[in-house]
């Protein structure tokens, strides 16, 4: 096989999931690609898994033995991989058509990225698509770390090389491992974003995403604080107010009398109202950097390691944005390492990295002096406090 | 300094804005709005807002003018220090480099930003050799440097901190075949490599002689000063020498001083002081003058013949400024005067047809100079060295 076309292991691990298995095998084996090694980790199913793989035999590796769950079963997988470009793909989950050709094009074509990642569906136990998977967007290391999971492990896939610096999945974990894993790739390479649709990922009850419940919450709080450092991340408000809504909305369905059924229901509704606003406003107003390209009056932002001794900064003010004379600050480790000022137009703003950064992931924050609330409409003003046009960050020789 | 579709150049400028008029300021201004089209520009200079300024009046940061990204750095202090040399032996180089930094402006930032980014540029265009920055901010990236000297003949031009400094540069840009010489006499053991670039200019196609003149009363021939008015430009001569002239009922009963005023503008007979002009006014200016007059004895080129000439006007200039005198032989664009009565003398000389002589063989210079000519051995240069680094 030429350079063209790299092998690409695909590991599933699997346990008692005979009923959708043989859907996740078609899904990898029928990829318009060429070079595919797939391997399935079984946990020593005791229903219809080997039956369903035996019809497959020859064209895949089917490894039955106890393990330690599914971190660990990945892990096993991966150290039998031959290929330089490896992914896993849950044994109730699939790939869709093209997956693994968008892959490889793309770690191909960008050379330094760690790993890449596409669209993605959820679907439900039929297979029936239910949605697009909402929070996938582009890479931003900040929104990983302290944030969310936007990126559908579904879709993912690795360079074999980067688990030699980063390590394999944490084994400790049962719900977290594929976000704690992107989390600690993420602060060393960059993840490659595809706008396509590569995978998806099977919604139901008994799926551990739905069925975590509050453990999983504690987890995912806890892989937050491993790599950001913060006791009280965004994300914590973000993945534990909807979980503890819905065991708290449980216990007053449980504990409600009848005759305190309707205020019971009130409450639930309050509860539900606080969750959805509480977990929009998170969203919305955590990083300081608004979808639109404003940021506020601070901006946060992480960077792998820098490859370079200064970053550069696209930053602009409008000439109708009264801010003109705007200053703004670098934070790193509670210090200023620089300060700026523009007025109106367009700049590209070099700012040299502290010393003491330059072999770490460089958690920093730009501080601005001055912001504006436009008028949305008459009397309306926005929320939001706009200090400036931040286009771009990056490291630069 | 992969992934960016144009080369990045900054020029390194003592000042730089609307209120400056000096020819450093002028000729980065000039280079750095056309060098836009071909390449992403930087203005690298200080707070001081004008000629005159010796403190922080403009704010350090970034900002446009005309569309450039200036950044300004603050001044290290008001540059009040005077360094006294002994005329009867030759400076220190300590005292040599410490005239240099009081003569300001001077910011070490600016310098220290050379020094932490200079990897960021393709090239460095160092505008004025008695620039401090340019002075203690080449060195440090000297392998991307130009020099565009705008050397005089001047008795700083001797001190010996030049010696060592004018072998740095990657190469230089020199405005005209007489500064080349000067320079090259001064340094005859270095090859000074570099191109002769004078500029040219864009004509203004809007611009409308009876507009000046309604606006300002001018209703008879006059003469036009145009820049920043200011003794060191010979502006105070020029005022005494035109009095004279008119009192002894020369031709031209007018002269307009238009510019921003650096001395006390007293009232005289004839004399009529303007503003400093935005640029509609200042082609208006001379499409309604008949003669430009250029008292400054220390240019190395003149910008303001070239824009007289793009005009179809005739020049009077100072014979103390060489490389001027030199530009209007070449452009057979102008007369010359030492003094007062030669100034009598050559102006009434002027009459219609040979002011319209002048003017257009001015014309045909200018042409001829063009605009994107010059540019384009910039460009070229420029993209040599840029070549040479491993650019584009």
């Amino acid at each position: 096989m030429d350079d063209s076309f790299p092998l690409v292991t695909v590991v599933t691990p699997s346990y008692n999931q005979g009923r959708f298995i043989r859907e996740t095998i078609l899904s990898v084996l029928e990829q318009d690609y060429p070079n595919i090694e797939y391997i399935i980790m079984d946990g020593a199913s005791s229903d219809e898994t080997a039956a369903v793989a035996a019809e497959f035999e020859g064209r895949l590796t089917f490894i039955s033995e106890p393990d330690r769950g599914q971190s660990h079963a990945i892990n096993k997988g991966f150290a039998l991989a031959r290929g330089e470009i490896v992914a896993w793909l849950n044994s109730d989950d699939v790939f869709l058509p093209g997956a693994v050709r968008h892959a490889v094009e793309a770690l191909q074509n960008d050379p330094d990225c760690g790993a890449c990642y596409g669209e993605g569906y959820q679907i439900d136990i039929d297979g029936n698509v239910i949605s697009r998977f909402g929070p996938t967007r582009k890479f931003d290391l900040w929104m990983l770390l302290h944030l969310s999971d936007y990126i559908l492990q579904q879709t993912v896939f690795f360079r074999r090389a980067v688990f030699d610096r980063v390590g394999w999945l944490d084994e400790s974990l049962h719900y977290g491992m594929d976000w704690e894993i992107l989390m600690r790739i993420g602060l060393q390479y960059p993840l490659r974003y595809i706008p396509e649709y590569m995978g998806a990922i099977r919604e139901y009850a008994a799926a551990k995403t739905a069925a975590g419940g509050a453990p999983r919450v504690r987890e995912l709080i806890k892989i937050m604080r491993r790599h950001t450092g913060a006791m009280l991340p965004p994300g914590a408000i973000l993945y534990g107010l909807p979980t503890y809504t819905r065991i708290w909305n449980d216990r007053i369905e449980a504990l409600c009398p009848a005759p305190l059924r309707p205020f019971g229901a009130r409450l639930q509704r309050v509860l539900e109202r606080l969750n959805a606003q509480s977990s929009g406003l998170t969203l919305r107003y955590a990083q300081g950097i608004f979808s639109d390209g404003w940021a506020s009056t601070r901006a946060r932002l992480v960077m792998q390691p820098p490859r370079a001794r200064y970053l550069e900064v696209d930053v602009s003010l409008p000439e109708w944005a009264p801010l003109d004379g705007q200053r703004i600050r670098f934070r790193s480790a509670g210090r200023v390492f620089a300060e700026e000022r523009f007025g109106n137009g367009d700049f590209t703003i070099p700012v040299a990295i502290p010393r003491d950064s330059w072999d770490a992931p460089f958690f920093f924050s730009i501080d601005a002096e001055r912001f504006f609330r436009p008028e949305r409409e008459p009397g309306h003003r926005e929320l939001r406090k706009l200090s400036y046009l931040l286009r771009d960050v990056r490291y630069s020789s | 300094m992969s992934g960016r579709a144009l080369p990045r150049y900054a020029f390194a400028v003592a000042r730089y804005g609307a209120e400056c008029a000096n020819e450093a300021s002028l000729l980065a201004a000039h280079l750095a709005r056309r060098f836009q089209a071909w390449s992403d520009v930087e203005i690298l200079t200080t707070c001081a807002g004008s000629d005159r300024s010796t403190g922080n009046e403009l704010p350090a940061g970034h900002s446009r003018v005309d569309g450039v990204h200036v950044r300004r750095f603050a001044l290290d202090r008001p540059h009040r220090a005077r360094v006294r040399f002994n005329a009867e032996s030759e400076p220190s180089l300590e005292d040599q480099e410490a005239w240099l930094r009081a003569r300001g402006p001077f910011s070490s930032r600016l310098v220290d930003h050379l020094e932490t980014f200079g990897n960021r540029y393709d090239a460095f265009l160092f505008v004025d050799y008695r620039s401090a920055h340019s002075y203690f901010g080449l060195p440090p990236v000297e392998e991307r440097a130009f020099l565009l000297p705008l050397a005089h003949d001047e008795a700083q031009l001797g001190f010996s901190m030049w010696d060592r400094f004018f072998e740095r540069p990657r190469g230089f840009f020199f405005n005209s075949p007489e500064e080349e010489r000067l320079l090259q006499t001064r340094f005859p053991n270095l090859a000074l490599p570099g191109p002769i670039a004078s500029l040219g200019l864009d004509a203004r196609a809007d611009a409308d002689p009876n507009r000046f003149r309604e606006a300002y009363g001018l209703r008879h021939p006059f003469l036009l000063y145009l820049g920043p008015i200011d003794p060191a430009k010979g502006c105070e001569h020029l005022l005494e020498d035109f009095t004279s002239y008119r009192a002894a009922g020369g031709r031209y009963r007018d002269l307009a001083f238009v510019g921003e005023a650096h001395m006390s503008l007293p009232p005289r007979d004839g004399v009529h002081w303007i503003g400093g002009p935005d640029e509609r006014t200042k082609w208006d200016a001379l499409a309604a003058c008949d003669v430009v007059v250029i008292p400054s004895r220390n240019e190395t080129f003149s910008l303001t013949a070239l824009e007289a000439w793009t005009a179809m006007k005739p020049v009077v200039v100072s014979s103390q400024a060489a490389a001027v005198v030199s530009q209007c032989r070449r452009a057979n664009g102008g007369l010359w005067y030492a003094d007062a009565d030669e100034l009598a003398v050559v102006l009434d000389l002027l009459d219609e047809d040979l002011r319209v002589r002048l003017g257009m063989q001015g014309r045909s210079f200018a042409a001829q100079a063009g605009v994107w000519s010059p540019l384009e051995t910039y460009r070229a240069e420029l993209a040599r060295v840029g070549a040479a680094n491993g650019g584009r």
